[in-house]
């Protein structure tokens, strides 16, 4: 198990593990990743209204954009629903999306990489060409008109987003791979009779891995804003609950008037939740590179 | 240079280079021909608008071979879009491309002033911070790579809720005021009117694409500063501001040049979302309102438009590349 060997390099190569290495800005990455991974899990427990109840003043009117106040610590929309609640319902969407979509997209760009690099020639040719097309092509725009020709729902968005999204993780795998491919201990094991396969999985992998597991978070914080854009563009899954849905109803409901509440909870929420995964991989660079100094 | 480098050399990389791009924009033209013929129902619907009548549908039909096989009907395509015929938008009626001029230059206005400022300070800021190092450099990227995360349309909102509501000094969105005529390029974009409504969707995009550029230039100038010749500029006596930005910095500028040819397509990203929330009559508001009202000739055109442009620059980026670091050709 490449992956098993370099967790446990990662763990125990200095002293101190691997802990001692990252900076305090990843700690705090990876522990408000983790306060937003429970949210998300924990969210209907947590949310002390559902997404689409509506609250009542005493005399039975909705109680529309009440200001955040006891009860309602960030207000009620201009439906009268509660906004703490749908930020906390909120967060699903945008944790299933960004970690299905950063997944596939480093999947993919992982495996072009390591065959563009590994084979060069005219695979090479092939997959970096391919890579140039997706590049030419902007992501979100592109998204948007996918999902409007064929029914917006989590995985078609995840799909649409990771269609282009793969790009950069492919190029960059390649440029490590093929500097890993020229070092002595590749041609050693050649020499010794490993097949193309088994150098491609044993030696090659394990040494760009490292660089994987910081491309999974940064590619989860991309996909993060990209699908709050898709759905404040109104493409996304109607009928799950995002934070650039509630932005998308606020703006349109012209709540820039006067709900600050309503349009400063959930962008604070996206904005937090992708500086938790960028500022985690930044203390996985410094662990996978401790030239990084 | 021409004395270090064999200029064919040079010449081949470009030709090649050239050609390739040909290639890959006759892809991207197909992948965006048959994406969208894969829309349910009626494979014509990309060019034939569903609600014409019967005698134009014959027509059109004519026109761009959807009587024959799919082969032919994408080597037509191509004919026509070379010809600069992207067919008739289905909402106006007009000719695709006199549809798409307008936003595509409001569109400009903004992805211009967007790179400057960020390219620009990013770059800047980026060579001070990877000079100085230690505190402020850790806070300043940190701040950097805060705005990285923020969706740039919710600092839009934001800005505009502050500024534009609260405050009223900007404009709340649009191009230029209600009372304005529409007039000739100059007037509409040399105007202060103009600027005054600029500046909102500018700043938003700009805080958002400063981090990227910073980050590259950070790093870039660390490597760069830890090499020999760095030492011996130092040893002969030169000023530390002439060390960091006659020397150091023009070397490090080398990778993000070459990010700023993907910024156009980064940028798009980003406007469809800010031209949104200011009602900028832009390319992105476009392309995503003719995704909305299947009006599918315009949303083609605009998508092949944007990858025909990004290619480009891309290629200028390459070739711009090759001449400042001859390595590269071979």
């Amino acid at each position: 198990m490449p992956a098993l060997r370099v967790a446990l390099k990662l763990s125990g190569s200095r002293e101190g593990g691997w802990l001692a290495d990252v900076e305090p800005i990843g700690l705090v990455g990876i522990a408000m990743f983790c306060v937003l991974a429970l949210v998300a899990i924990l969210g209907p427990s947590l949310a002390p209204y559902t997404a689409d109840e509506i609250i009542r003043l005493p005399d039975g009117r909705a109680a529309r954009l009440l200001p955040p106040g006891p009860g309602h610590p960030f207000g009620t929309n201009g439906f009268g629903r509660d906004v703490f609640s749908q930020v906390i319902l909120g967060s699903r969407g945008a944790l299933v999306v960004g970690l299905a979509a950063a997944v596939s997209v480093v999947t993919v760009g992982m495996l072009m990489g390591l065959v563009a690099g590994y084979c060069r020639g005219i695979a090479d040719t092939i997959l970096m060409r391919a890579t140039d097309i997706a590049y030419a092509l902007p992501l979100e725009p592109a998204a948007i008109i996918l999902l409007a020709l064929t029914r917006p729902t989590v995985w078609t968005t995840t799909a649409a987003i990771s269609l282009l999204a793969w790009r950069d993780v492919a190029r960059v795998i390649r440029a490590q791979v093929l500097s890993t491919a020229t070092q002595p201990f590749i041609k050693a094991a050649r020499l010794a009779g490993a097949g193309h396969l088994r150098i491609m999985l044993r030696h090659i992998l394990p040494n760009v891995l490292p660089l994987v597991l910081v491309y999974l978070p940064v590619s989860m914080g991309r996909a993060v804003l990209a699908e709050a854009a898709i759905s404040f563009r109104g493409y996304g899954d109607p009928s799950v609950l995002t934070w650039g849905q509630m932005l998308q109803q606020a703006f349109m409901s012209g709540a820039a008037r006067q709900a600050w509440w309503w349009i400063l909870a959930p962008g604070l929420a996206i904005n937090l939740a992708v500086i938790s995964v960028f500022f985690a991989s930044r203390s996985l660079e410094r662990v996978v590179n401790p030239h990084v100094r | 240079m021409t004395e270090t480098v064999p200029v064919p050399g040079r010449w081949r990389y470009i030709v090649r280079r050239l050609l390739e791009n040909v290639v890959s924009l006759a892809i991207v033209a197909a992948l965006i021909f048959f994406a969208f013929r894969l829309i349910p129902g009626d494979p014509v619907a990309a060019f034939v608008d569903p609600l014409a009548d019967p005698e134009t549908k014959r027509a059109l039909m004519v026109r761009f071979g959807l009587d024959r096989p799919v082969w032919e009907q994408y080597a037509l395509y191509v004919k026509n879009v070379l010809t600069g015929d992207f067919g008739i938008s289905f909402s106006t009626k007009r000719p695709v491309f006199m549809d798409i001029g307008p936003p595509f230059t409001n569109t400009l206005m903004l992805v211009v002033p967007v790179a400057v400022i960020s390219y620009g300070l990013g770059s800047l800021l980026g060579f001070v911070f990877g000079y100085v190092g230690g505190r402020w450099d850790l806070y300043g990227s940190a701040v950097f790579l805060v705005l990285r995360s923020t969706p740039p349309f919710w600092v839009g909102l934001l800005l505009m809720m502050f500024l534009a509501y609260h405050l009223q000094w900007l404009p709340i969105s649009g191009m230029r005021s209600s009372w304005t005529a529409e007039g000739s390029f100059v007037e509409t974009f040399f105007s202060w009117d103009f600027v005054r409504h600029a500046t909102l969707p500018v700043i938003s995009g700009a805080i958002y694409f400063t981090g990227l550029p910073l980050l590259v230039a950070r790093g870039s100038i660390r490597q760069v500063l830890g090499e020999d010749f760095i030492d011996l500029a130092r040893a002969k006596g030169l000023s530390e501001t002439a060390l960091l930005f006659r020397h150091a910095a023009r070397c490090a500028l080398l990778p993000v040049v070459t990010q700023t040819s993907l910024f156009l397509g980064w940028a798009m990203g980003g406007l469809v979302t800010i031209e949104q929330v200011f009602s900028w009559p832009g390319l992105g508001r476009l392309l995503v309102a003719a995704a909305a009202s299947s009006d599918y000739p315009v949303a083609m055109a605009a998508l092949l438009l944007l990858a025909v442009i990004i290619m480009s620059l891309n290629l200028l980026t390459d070739v711009l590349y090759a001449s400042l670091d001859p390595r590269t050709a071979s």
